[in-house]
């Protein structure tokens, strides 16, 4: 019996051996389908669970372009600020450690200057919330000084913050943000160069929390916003809103403007608004200042209308400056109605005289010798009627009636600013143009826009346009000169050292349909008028005196400033004489 | 040992041919050879690989406590790096704020500085005298001090030296006298030159 098992088992060696290898193979194929499943297979599924399970995905934040000062003052920067959350539920049975609730809550109150039962308030407005949040925009130091406190159960959260460091300087102009988008201002037009992309991390961690190294992964890159270089300077434009704000109060406006335009590129050196706003504080402005008024509203400008009256006229060749007209104190026009002037004076005036005195008769038989089609054009391409290149947000491109709407008077009264209507801007581009040897530069806000990695991308504004011959914008330039020095009002205008060419001008506004007796008084002109560099403009609504002789101590003051902050070379030489009266 | 009992051998060839043909007992000696002997394992080999595998283990172990001490290490530095970027942001945050011209203007006018009424000054060559070119009073009479281009974050710093520098360093305050200022002969006010 046992010899017989012995011989079946030693009889069938082969077959033992041939079982293992096959159990073996099976093992080794198994493995191997496995291996390829796992390797190639659903490789890509596998991954994707394990890093579901290990990763973390975090947001990291862009930060928001700067706007900068022609100079690289920061105007508007991005910040870091803290909001301070709590869970409710988890405070409130907090009681034992580190004192009670009431101790922590007095603790926070007195680095933010909140009221402690405020505080308790919001706890107890919903006790078994797990959100609420006690404070918001803290800084870093009011973060760390809570921080040490150390309170178990807040916690801080890293939010992006607006501020600007210089205040109510350029702020109209600068705008703000609101919580999810700009708002206002170049803010908000230029929000394509300052907007920041956010981006996405992923990286794995350890029971601890430790990040474990080499494991972070960019999965969507972060981009910061580009900084925005502006034309505006900031201690001119800072200057020039203290002048305007004195001005305003002075004489008891309800608003002013200044523009100072670069004669050379069409820059805007300074605009300023009054009232101002304060973009830190915008929840607190009267919504009737949170935008730019020299931008957004548009008024009848007035008599320093008539030198560009004058400068189409001449271009057109229909007067010279020395053409003699029959300028009366007032006029009948026949069907375009009465004219008269705000002041006696002698009625043999010549073009240029009809500027000296400011006269509306002088100035509508200007007009009257233009046919309406070219001088359309004219107007238009002195860059009324239509938006500056600018392109702010909330621009008016003012009012200029369609060729079909020029009735008898109406191309009588635009020779001196009424029945239109323009923004400062759009005046001072016209300045500009006469200085410019009658080409206009389209004008710009923005110098250019650094993106992150230092790209500079410059703002191109468009063609300069000739509008007027360079022979006629001399001779106007001559004119205002003449106005300058004839006027009147020389004393209080004159800066020694440097011709002037200035135009004063205050207009009526019209309420419901009528001229009543509130005004604008304006002072447009260009220093130094013999190779001009500057076209500087001051407008004010509505004060009380009418006579914008009043306001040209201001022009000065302005031009001064400019001169002096610029290094405007002195003069030379003096004007030629032009005959005022025949 | 029985000397007749068959020898066994675990093969059944041999099996079978013993029990047919036994054979006279021979004796043999088994000797190594020396190739068998210098072959044979030796205590010191499986010492030094056991060693080894030790000395890996520990290595590997040493290297992973190394690397996660690493890992704490970059870790905190990397924290650290980011609390400096944001106390440097702050601070160039107030420095911004300190820079403000509205507080540069109040600050000038607390010590005592009035703005130009005359903005700059010019000598004629062909008069020998000097033109200006006049500024405005201060019709506000406060200087810069009067806020009209207001700034928020500049309230929340610190009162600039009042007028008379009683808040000035000793030696600095004996500057703050006004100088006699002498007027030249072009009835332009200079300062005292040393």
């Amino acid at each position: 019996m046992r010899g017989e098992e012995r011989t079946r088992r030693t009889r069938r060696p082969g077959l033992r051996f041939g079982a293992a290898v096959a159990l073996t193979l099976v093992v080794v194929v198994a493995f191997a389908v496995r291996l390829v499943d796992i390797q190639v297979v659903s490789a890509a599924t596998l991954t994707q669970q394990a890093k579901d399970r290990r990763a973390l995905e975090a947001p990291v934040y862009g930060v928001r372009g700067d706007i900068v000062d022609r100079e690289g003052n920061v105007l508007a920067d991005s910040v870091e600020r803290y909001d301070i959350t709590v869970s409710p539920r988890v405070a409130l049975g907090f009681t034992e450690l580190n004192g009670s609730v009431e101790q922590a809550l007095a603790g926070i109150a007195g680095v933010t200057g909140q009221d402690p039962a405020a505080l308790m308030q919001i706890l107890a407005e919903d006790p078994q919330s797990d959100y609420a949040v006690l404070s918001k925009g803290l800084t870093l130091e009011q973060y760390q000084a809570v921080d040490a406190l150390d309170i178990p159960w807040v916690y801080a959260v890293r939010v992006q913050s607006r501020t600007y460091p210089n205040g109510a300087i350029a702020g109209n102009l600068i705008g703000f943000l609101g919580t999810d988008e700009p708002l206002a201002g170049l803010e908000r037009s230029q929000n394509a160069c300052l907007a920041a992309q956010d981006g996405v991390i992923s990286y794995e961690r350890s029971e601890d929390g430790v990040r474990i190294p080499d494991t972070e992964v960019t999965e969507v890159p972060a981009v910061d916003g580009g900084t925005l270089k502006l034309t505006i300077d900031r201690d001119l434009q800072w200057y020039l809103q203290e002048t305007t704000a004195k001005a305003g109060m002075h004489f008891g406006a309800t608003w002013g403007s200044v523009a100072v335009v670069r004669v050379s590129d069409g820059a805007i050196m300074a605009l300023t608004d009054w009232p101002t706003l304060d973009p830190n504080d915008f929840q607190d402005a009267d919504p009737s200042v949170t935008g730019s008024r020299a931008f957004a509203i548009p008024y009848e400008p007035g008599s320093i209308m008539k030198p560009i009256n004058a400068a189409i006229a001449i271009d057109l060749g229909t007067v010279t400056p020395e053409t003699p007209l029959d300028a009366p104190y007032a006029k009948d026009f026949g069907e375009a109605g009465r004219i008269t002037d705000a002041t006696w004076h002698d009625p043999q005036l010549t073009v240029t005289g009809s500027l000296v005195e400011s006269s509306n008769t002088g100035t509508s038989d200007i007009a009257d010798t233009m046919p309406n089609e070219p001088r359309y054009d004219y107007l238009q391409r002195f860059g009324f009627g239509h938006g500056t290149e600018v392109g702010f947000t909330g621009e008016s491109g003012g009012y200029l009636p369609e060729l079909q709407d020029w009735d008898a008077r109406t191309r009588l009264v635009m020779g001196y600013g009424q029945a239109m209507s323009t923004t400062i801007l759009q005046m001072a581009s016209a300045y500009q143009t006469i200085g410019n040897d009658g080409v206009r530069m389209p004008l710009k806000l923005v110098d250019s826009c650094t993106q992150p990695d230092g790209t500079v991308v410059e703002n191109d504004p468009g063609e300069p346009e000739r509008v007027v011959r360079s022979e006629t914008a001399a001779e106007v330039r001559n004119m205002l000169e003449m106005v300058f020095l004839h006027n009147g009002v020389t004393d209080s205008l004159a800066i020694p050292g440097y011709r002037l060419g200035v135009k004063s001008g205050t207009a009526e506004v019209a309420e419901n349909g009528e001229y009543g007796n509130k005004t604008v008084i304006s002072y447009a002109g260009l220093v130094p008028a013999d190779r001009p560099e500057y076209a500087i403009v001051i407008s004010l609504g509505v004060p009380w005196s009418a006579f914008s002789s009043n306001l040209a101590p201001y022009w000065r003051d302005v031009a001064s400033q400019v001169i002096t902050m610029f290094h405007v070379q002195p003069s030379s030489g003096a004007p030629a004489e032009i005959p005022t009266t025949w | 040992m029985n000397a007749t009992a068959p020898i066994r051998i675990p093969s059944t060839r041999h099996v079978r041919s013993e029990t047919l043909a036994p054979r006279p007992r021979r004796l043999t000696e088994v000797v190594t050879t020396r190739g068998q002997r210098r072959a044979r394992p030796r205590v010191v080999h499986a010492v030094t690989a056991i060693a080894g595998v030790l000395a890996i283990v520990g290595a590997q172990l040493l290297l992973s406590i190394a690397i996660s001490g690493g890992a704490y290490r970059i870790s905190d530095l990397q924290q650290q790096q980011r609390s400096l970027t944001r106390e440097s942001e702050s601070l160039s945050e107030q420095l911004e704020i300190a820079a403000a011209t509205q507080h540069l203007a109040s600050a000038a006018a607390s010590l005592g500085m009035v703005p130009a009424t005359a903005t700059s000054f010019f000598l004629d060559l062909a008069t020998g005298g000097a033109v200006g070119a006049p500024g405005m009073p201060d019709s506000t009479g406060c200087g810069g001090a009067c806020n009209l281009v207001p700034n928020q974050l500049t309230k929340s710093l610190p009162a600039v030296l009042p007028a008379d520098g009683s808040g000035l360093p000793v030696g600095v305050q004996t500057q703050l006298q006004p100088a006699e200022t002498p007027t030249t002969s072009l009835g332009i006010p200079a300062p005292v030159t040393h």
